[in-house]
């Protein structure tokens, strides 16, 4: 190649060089802001479906284009003071070719520009492709992986756990009977149904406490008692209805008068407690006099069949909820409680089952004077985000970092332990000078 | 106007000319030889340390009878007076009456051998001292130029150091280079053998004069030196210093400036020599050694755990790159 066609080949190479030289820089700049914007990405996008709102794909794609675009201007201007300049390159290349200088030499227009190798000039640098593909990758790993992961939108996760005190599908399931079999004034219903709404509505993670269980099992308890009750007085009150109906001919009197005050009773148990009887029905009951029923001068024989029908129906329907109240969950049968408390394994305190476990407390059945009290273990508090100030976490034993050695009295400047070693030297043997001598010469910086 | 690599065609094959005489004269010492022209090239003043015996002198004579340059020869010892190296007033009758009329010493001689420097007494150094770095020797309040060129090469044995007087820092640091005559190989010395008879000198040819001489001095100083080969000279030396690099933990004392100014116009008499125009990093790693040895002092731990001045500078020159720009992560080396 001749002298004057060397000016430009150099140059093509030097610009080549610096080129990639300075695209390096700014691959260095750029790698670390694109893995942090990707992990905020990432926690952005998360937090986003997990409210429900994804964003849609050109949104996503316009918002990584615009944040791409400013990253890349953030590392350029960053990158930039290290940028490498061509004159620098023609440094390089003189010590990659053994050039002595000659091409820094020429780019000062002081000498000629050297010969160009036979062989074709490479870089002495190369890529170093896992650095440069390592964040890459976290990034799109990253992104890839809030977009993909299967995230519950936080609307499905604040609904109430699927399981609640038993007590309460319980009640749920009777006041659900009770409507639907219109026996029962609304009034009242909604009264034992505010009960339980007010039990619902404490926080979920008191739902399960001594208190709220204590409450709910008494307001089943209260509200199986009264419906108890009704389906009893229901069912005499059909039963009497029953009795003058159809047999009153056969009846004497000192037995119509029993019934007829049987009746009565039953009829003024209806219309009280928590839960009276529906208001129509109750009026139509009263409307009745069984004494007169042979002469049905007040009522039809059918309508009086109805109207029995219809308080058979509710006492059937009350036994059925009586007959249902054992409470057991879904899909498990009688047998397989049977079977579960049965189990060998579960035998101890506080491992009883659904209402009272068959363990026993440790006090009464374990040792009479091991009361469990010293044995100190650590506490294992596995779910520390709901750990509270204040909760222990481990206790362990340890010995206060007494000083055990022997101080008695002593006479005023004396030493009673002179210690071992230099110890010794040190408290016998130095003289004042000494000591600030040697505490200077090894405090020294 | 620039220097081309045709102007230096002729000195090169001078030089080549002077190397080769030397290396008929001195056998196994091609690199001590190639050093010594540097220095002169340099116009810098040589320290030689090394056994007796192994040519030094006969280095020095070589180099006077190829260049045809006067030389004179002074040995070292404890009573010489200042006034026995640069000359004394001497009283004499002349048309204006008696007066004192100066009568030069042996420094007045383009080169000057100082056998056994450290032989002589401080004062004495102190004369040599002043005629090294100023070119000039003062008598009486009469300052009186030395010859141009000038040049010093000083000797000094490692051995028999009872009655010698180190050398000041101050005045190891006028010198050039230090260099240490190593001892010849079984090959050399059976080619010295059969070569050379005792108590006959060699016949030196004489290559070329004090003018060429004066001419070759000329266009080194006009070799280019690039800035950032310069860049390269200012770190190595700032490097010598505390805490500016890791091998200076090892040393007490670092370079002077103008061991900076030495090993820029070493590199530039080294480029000449190779007939470039322009020093460059190579000229100044292969003169570091020989320009910053002497101007360094360890430190006594370094010492005790033998660490010489020459591992030091080999270290400092792989420690400091040529060029101050970093690398980026994202590329590397092949």
């Amino acid at each position: 190649m001749p002298p004057s066609e060397r000016n430009p080949a150099w140059r093509q190479i030097a610009r080549r060089s610096q080129l990639k030289i300075n695209l390096a820089w700014w691959l260095d700049r750029f790698a670390p802001l694109l893995t942090i914007s990707s992990m905020i990405a990432a926690v952005l996008l998360l937090y986003l479906r997990s409210q429900d709102q994804s964003p849609s794909q050109n949104t996503l794609l316009a918002t990584a284009a615009g944040t791409l675009a400013l990253l890349a201007i953030t590392a350029w201007l960053r990158a930039r003071p290290q940028f490498i300049s061509e004159r620098e390159v023609y440094v390089q290349l003189d010590q990659q070719l053994h050039l002595h200088n000659a091409l820094t030499t020429a780019d000062h227009g002081i000498g000629p520009w050297p010969a160009l190798p036979v062989d074709k000039v490479s870089n002495r640098l190369r890529w170093h492709w896992p650095r440069i593909a390592t964040p890459l990758a976290i990034s799109v790993i990253l992104l890839l992986a809030a977009w993909y992961i299967p995230v519950t939108p936080q609307a499905f996760a604040a609904l109430p756990p699927a399981s609640q005190p038993l007590a309460w599908e319980q009640m749920d399931n009777w006041l659900e009977t009770l409507e639907e079999s219109e026996l029962i004034e609304e009034p009242s219903l909604d009264e034992v149904k505010e009960k339980l709404e007010k039990l619902r509505a404490q926080d979920q993670e008191k739902w399960f406490s001594h208190s709220s269980m204590e409450a709910s099992d008494s307001l089943r308890d209260s509200l199986d008692q009264q419906i108890r009750q009704l389906g009893s007085n229901l069912e005499d009150t059909e039963r009497n209805l029953n009795a003058f109906q159809n047999f009153s001919e056969q009846m004497t009197d000192a037995t119509k008068n029993q019934l007829l005050q049987d009746y009565q009773k039953a009829m003024k148990q209806l219309g009280l407690g928590q839960l009276p009887l529906d208001s129509k029905l109750m009026s139509a009951l009263k409307s009745l006099d069984p004494s007169q029923f042979s002469k049905l001068s007040q009522l039809s024989q059918k309508q009086l069949d109805q109207l029995r029908e219809q308080l058979k129906k509710g006492a059937k329907a009350l036994k059925e909820l009586q007959l249902a109240k054992g409470g057991n969950l879904p899909g498990f049968s009688d047998q397989d409680m049977i079977a579960f408390l049965m189990q060998e394994n579960l035998k101890g305190p506080g491992r009883g089952g659904i209402q009272r476990g068959p363990g026993e407390a440790p006090i009464t059945l374990g040792q009479p004077n091991d009361l469990n009290t010293n044995n100190l273990s650590a506490v294992q508090n596995q779910d520390l985000s709901h750990a509270a100030p204040g909760d222990i976490i481990a206790t362990g034993k340890t010995e206060h970092d007494i000083d055990k050695s022997h101080q008695g009295p002593q006479s005023a400047g004396a030493v009673k332990s002179k210690g071992q070693g230099g110890d010794a030297i040190w408290k016998d043997a130095l003289m004042p000078a000494e000591k600030e001598l040697l505490k200077r010469y090894f405090t020294k910086p | 106007m620039p220097l081309s690599e045709q102007d230096l065609q002729s000195h090169v094959e001078a030089i080549d000319q002077l190397r080769k005489t030397l290396n008929g004269v001195l056998f196994g010492q091609e690199n001590l030889i190639e050093l010594t022209i540097t220095g002169l090239l340099a116009r810098g003043h040589i320290l030689l340390e090394g056994l007796p015996g192994l040519g030094k002198t006969e280095l020095v004579t070589s180099l006077s009878k190829a260049l045809q340059i006067e030389t004179k020869r002074i040995q070292f010892t404890p009573d010489l007076l200042p006034g026995d190296i640069t000359g004394n007033p001497v009283l004499q009758e002349t048309e204006k009456g008696r007066e004192f009329v100066f009568q030069p010493g042996p420094l007045f001689a383009n080169l000057v051998l100082a056998d056994e420097i450290n032989r002589a007494s401080p004062k004495t150094q102190s004369a040599l001292l002043e005629a090294m770095q100023e070119r000039r020797v003062t008598v009486l309040g009469e300052a009186h130029p030395l010859p141009n060129p000038f040049f010093v090469l000083a000797t000094q044995n490692p051995i028999e150091l009872e009655g010698t007087y180190p050398l000041p820092e101050a005045q190891l640091d006028r010198f050039l280079f230090k260099l240490e005559v190593p001892r010849n190989n079984a090959q050399t010395l059976e080619r010295i053998v059969n070569h050379r008879e005792l108590g006959i000198e060699p016949k030196v040819e004489a290559v070329m004069d004090a003018k060429t001489l004066s001419d070759i001095m000329k266009s080194v100083r006009e070799i280019y030196l690039p800035g950032v080969v310069a860049n390269y000279i200012a770190r190595l030396v700032d490097g010598t210093h505390t805490d500016q690099s890791e091998v200076a933990q090892r040393i007490r004392f670092g370079a002077s400036p103008r061991a900076a100014l030495s090993m820029a116009s070493a590199a530039k008499a080294r480029a000449l020599m190779a007939g470039r125009i322009n020093a460059s990093f190579e000229d100044v790693d292969a003169i570091a050694i020989p320009v910053l040895q002497h101007r360094i002092i360890l430190e006594y731990q370094a010492r005790i755990d033998g660490t010489t001045n020459t591992l030091i500078i080999e270290e400092l020159i792989e420690e400091i790159p040529h060029q101050d720009i970093d690398t980026p992560i994202s590329l590397k080396e092949k």
